[in-house]
């Protein structure tokens, strides 16, 4: 085969999965639906069942699709932080972005959520939480950004990005020792991440978010390129480092941001993903690499929902395990793989 | 006299680092150099004296703490980013460590400035970045991935992303660093034949003074505090290279057009002879501190004579002869001699 | 799991600090009676001489053959020479912190409030002198779980402190206050999945206070209501399903088929979703399979914090396509609250399961009990 049909063939095969996963996403299920009521559903928005629509139309589709983008904002955002940091194991929180965003929560749940701002401003709705979350790792991205015009070094900021996360890592903690059980409980279940919580309203809002990081990224081809041979070698080439820098930094909080926001922190599908692609593709032009992590990201979100689900089970299991247990075999066999370990 | 037009000149510079409390770290100042098109400029001088600094602060990659560096009629902040891009290119000590990144990809990056926000590589892009390439004699590499070549080679592809920046002024940091001896003086000599044929201004640092003297065409010899300009055989003649080498024990013999080796010499010793044996014998001679005075009979003398298809050596010493088939032997059986 | 090995790992060093010897129950001069209890599985009673032993059993989550025992001995008696094998009590107490709203209801109904000198977090308590206690200083928090406030606690002298914990850390705070010459019981009321068994522990706390026939005047009079309420519902036909919780994001913590809650379900004659599953402890469901398997149910209890409809859709916008949330009734535990969010239907309810009990009735046979008013349910609209 030509060099060129194989690359028609690897494109062809990965959006083939693409779809089947996202089909069988809706199909399977903790509900056991049977094939053809899915279809029937699917296809003439009718059912004698009910509560099959609703579970098909409230529950399955709005998980399929962000299972869909939050693999293509997640994998991206650790594709750019790889690029620009020029180390193979930064990931889309590097910049202390899900640590913001879970100091935003963890402050909701457990220290201003204590019953008397509950009896008073009533439940603790999901938009309060996505709010928080969102204000949280805000915050965050604005340090970042302060600090990030200030320094020329690019390795500075990757280490102040740590440090900030985990100083709010350890004002969780102080949080999350004063709390009784169920504020801990619910904290905890939100750190291990959760698809299907997102309704087709909150969609409304996660997709265009993940869109303008998408399309931003996008414009920021030609750049995540130029940064391959450092931020030196780039600005002599005539590359703006600090407007690069910048763009980068908030497509990123857009991309990994959003996801946090709605769906909790999901981790290790930013590192591992953007390394499948190289392998797959043998490239580091951009060009290639940004739709090939976006879809590889997808496929393996979509397969992580899927195995969670425990079909015909009652029972889930919480997404974070699910990509933790697929990414670090992955992470492992990239560090073995590159003994030479070069930087991206 | 023609007054040379200096189309790089930088002005009363002074570079170094500032820090938070506003204490300047000054590295080097009241620097005042000049550069003309098509010229190549080998910038030498100690360790650490600031070669790179300076450099970057030509290259706009660092801001001098007052001080200017004009091109043409601007200085470098007066020209926006894309401009100056096209105008000034740079090469590093930086190593590049990249996975799956092609020898002709990254010299394709070289055309950064050209190309539009997408990068797309017209053909025009591609047939510099290919010239550019042919240039350092890498293009049968170009399809390898850099982590594959040499360093060396490495350092010749980004040589060529320079080239295929065309710009008018090349700026390089120890280009020669990795290279072999003949590799050394082709990229000189490349730089050379660039800043000739294509009229483009070539500043470069190094390390290789024999290389610099003889191909560049001016100097920037930069000592402790100060700096000097010139042709590199004035620099020569004024004893200025000499500066150099003040606390070495080597020392710019301006007769002979080498280094040497202060050597406190011993010894005379007669030698007689005609060519380049004569010349290599004197040689080994003199690193076996011995001061040599031809045709000296009266002390102890080395004759050296063709013999069919080789040399022979010999020796007389007190009325003693000795003959010896390489200046090797000879050398051995007078470091025993000296010995006592 | 991280339970499991906590309090494995407590066993090991309780082991070698708790009481383990038993009194010779077979040693003639001593005689021994035990209290009959009728649905407490949590503690025993043994009147030894004049004495009272008090065994606790596996009193936290996941703990199993663990045993504490206190000695009670009244103030005016001489202590028995086997007194240093427990951790001896003089009663009747005086000054008590209470680590729980349930252990303040029991004092209530034995009217020693006033011997509350510390509680767990001031906010939940829904106790009028209490209350007026805290305002006025008489009252202290002393934190809980795992920073509980021993300095304070000590400041207080009280002669006991009524602890509760879900895993085995429980046996830590014992330990520690303990060491700093605090006596400290552990009450596990809660682990009873009876509502009479959780009552009964009144029995237990009565004997701290010498009022072991108040407390069973006052248990036996519940008792006989909530068995002649069971009288009315047993032989119901026309029970509604009942679904009770609200979800976390997709996840949905449903009660266990033995749960208490459950069985206070079965007793109002209700028919629980889940009555066959065996568990005893709530499951994480996943909310789609709540949403298949509830379709039917009739009655919605027990949402959350929510106190109207709009509330249940702020924490989940899909609960419109919920058959329950459009046709059921839907009813919240959260009618008796005070200002701090501390809900009464914890603290009150557990001594007045006869209560809950008629307003669950109400709630799932409305046509019975007409003359009753819900006191801690409100319907959600």
């Amino acid at each position: 085969m030509t060099i060129k049909k194989q690359i028609i063939f690897k494109w062809l095969i990965l959006v083939i999965a693409l779809i089947g996963l996202f089909i069988t996403d809706i199909i399977l299920g903790s509900v056991n639906i049977p094939f053809k009521e899915v279809i029937k559903i699917l296809f003439t928005g009718q059912s004698d069942h009910s509560e099959y629509f609703t579970i098909i139309y409230q529950f399955r589709i709005p998980k399929a699709i962000t299972a869909l983008f939050a693999g293509f904002a997640l994998s991206v955002s650790g594709l750019q932080m790889q690029t620009i940091f020029k180390n193979p194991l930064a990931g889309p929180y590097v910049l202390g972005i899900s640590a913001g965003a879970s100091l935003g929560v963890a402050i909701l749940v457990m220290g201003i959520s204590s019953f008397a701002v509950v009896s008073q401003f009533g439940v603790l709705g999901n938009w309060t939480i996505v709010l928080a979350a969102w204000l949280g790792s805000g915050l965050i991205l604005f340090l970042i950004l302060a600090i990030s015009t200030r320094v020329k070094d690019i390795m500075t900021i990757l280490i102040l990005g740590i440090m900030f996360g985990s100083a709010t890592a350890a004002i969780v903690n102080i949080l999350q020792y004063f709390s009784n059980e169920s504020m801990l409980k619910a904290f905890i279940i939100w750190t291990m991440g959760s698809l299907g919580g997102v309704s087709l309203a909150q969609l409304k809002v996660l997709i265009p978010g993940v869109m303008v990081g998408l399309f931003i990224t996008f414009l920021l081809i030609k750049i995540l390129n130029a940064m391959l041979v450092g931020e030196n070698y780039a600005k002599s080439m005539g590359l703006n480092v600090q407007l690069s820098r910048f763009l980068v930094f908030f497509s990123t909080s857009l991309l990994a941001g959003s996801i946090t926001a709605f769906c909790g922190p999901i981790g290790f599908i930013g590192i591992a993903v953007p390394h499948v692609a190289r392998i797959l593709f043998k490239t580091a032009n951009h060009k290639t690499l940004l739709p090939g992590t976006m879809i590889i990201g997808g496929i393996v979100l979509l397969f992580s929902d899927i195995v969670s689900q425990l079909p015909g089970q009652e029972k889930i299991l919480p997404i974070n395990s699910i990509t933790a247990l697929i990414g670090i075999p992955v992470i492992i066999w990239i560090i073995i793989k590159n003994r030479k370990l070069a930087a991206v | 006299m023609e007054k040379p037009d200096n189309i790089l000149s930088i002005e009363n510079l002074k570079i170094g680092y500032s820090s938070i409390k506003n204490t300047d770290n000054v590295l080097f100042g009241n620097i005042h150099l000049t550069g003309c098109d098509g010229e190549l400029i080998a910038l030498v001088g100690k360790n650490g004296v600031g070669k790179s600094t300076l450099l970057r602060n030509i290259a706009g990659l660092q801001n001098p703490l007052s001080g200017y560096v004009r091109f043409y009629d601007k200085t470098v902040g007066e020209y926006n980013r894309s401009d100056f891009a096209k105008m000034v290119s740079f090469v590093s000590t930086e190593i590049i460590n990249v996975n799956n990144l092609k020898v002709i990809d990254l010299v394709s990056l070289g055309r950064f400035p050209h190309t539009n926000w997408f990068g797309k590589l017209k053909s025009e892009d591609i047939i510099q970045s290919a010239k550019a390439l042919q240039m350092v004699g890498m293009d049968i590499l170009r399809e390898k991935n850099i982590n594959e070549i040499s360093d060396g080679e490495r350092q010749r592809v980004m040589i060529a992303r320079t080239l295929a920046q065309n710009t008018k002024f090349i700026i390089l940091d120890e280009p020669t660093a990795f290279l072999d001896l003949p590799n050394k003086y082709e990229i000189v000599h490349l730089l050379n034949r660039l800043s000739k044929e294509e009229s483009k201004t070539i500043l470069f640092s190094t390390h290789d003074l024999n290389i610099a003297i003889q191909e560049a065409d001016k100097i920037w010899l930069m000592i402790d505090n100060e700096i000097f300009q010139g042709a590199p055989e004035d620099l020569i003649l004024n004893e200025k290279f000499n500066k150099l080498f003040e606390n070495s024990n080597l020392h710019f013999d301006k007769i002979k057009g080498d280094f040497r080796l202060k050597r406190k010499h011993k010894e005379k010793i007669g030698l007689f002879g005609e060519g380049a044996s004569y010349n290599w014998t004197k040689k080994a001679l003199e690193r076996l501190n011995f001061t040599v005075e031809k045709g000296n009979e009266l002390i102890t003398n080395i004759k050296v004579e063709s013999e069919e298809n080789s040399f022979k050596w010999t020796l007389k010493s007190n009325n003693k002869t000795q003959n010896f088939k390489s200046i090797y032997e000879l050398s051995l059986f007078l470091k025993k001699q000296t010995k006592f | 799991m991280k339970l499991k090995l906590t309090g494995i790992i407590f066993l090991f060093i309780l082991f070698s600090c708790s009481n383990s010897k038993k009194v010779d129950s077979n040693q003639s001069d001593n005689q021994k009676e035990s209290v009959i209890l009728k649905y407490a599985k949590g503690f025993k009673i043994d009147k030894i001489d004049n004495y009272k032993l008090i065994t606790v059993l596996n009193p936290w989550s996941g703990a199993d053959n663990v045993e504490y025992q206190y000695l009670l001995v009244d103030k005016d008696e001489v202590l028995p020479d086997y007194a240093n094998e427990y951790m001896v009590i003089r009663t009747p107490i005086e000054k008590v912190v209470c680590l729980s709203t349930t252990h303040v209801a029991f004092i209530d109904i034995l009217n020693k409030t006033e011997s509350i000198v510390g509680v767990s977090g001031t906010d939940f308590t829904n106790n009028k002198e209490v209350r007026e206690n805290i305002e006025n200083k008489l009252v202290f928090d002393v934190g809980f779980d795992s920073n509980l406030n021993y300095e304070l606690i000590v400041g207080m002298k009280p002669d006991l402190v009524i602890t509760y914990g879900i895993g085995g850390e429980i046996a830590g705070y014992n330990q520690r206050l303990k060491d700093l010459g605090i006596n400290a019981v552990m009450n596990a009321e809660y682990l009873e999945d009876h509502p009479l068994g959780k009552l009964e522990w009144i029995k237990f706390i009565a004997a701290f206070y010498n009022m072991e026939d108040e407390a069973n005047i006052y248990f036996d009079s519940i008792e006989k209501e909530y068995n002649t309420l069971l009288n009315i519902t047993k032989n119901l036909t026309n029970k509604p399903e009942v679904l009770i919780g609200l979800p976390y994001k997709d996840s949905w913590y449903v009660p266990g088929g033995k749960s208490f809650l459950a069985k206070m379900v079965e007793d109002a004659g209700g028919e629980y979703l889940w009555n066959e599953n065996d568990s005893r402890e709530s499951q994480p469901f996943n909310t789609e399979s709540i949403f298949a398997k509830a379709t039917e149910a009739e009655i919605w209890i027990h949402t959350g914090n929510s106190n109207n409809k709009n509330d249940i859709l702020k924490v989940d916008e899909r609960f419109k396509n919920f058959k329950p949330f459009n046709e059921s009734l839907i009813y919240n535990n959260n009618l008796r609250m005070n200002q701090f969010g501390g809900n009464d239907y914890w603290e009150t309810g557990l001594v007045q399961p006869n209560i809950v009990l008629k307003d669950m009735i109400k709630i799932f046979h409305p046509d019975l009990l007409k003359d009753h008013e819900l006191v801690y349910y409100k319907q959600i609209n």
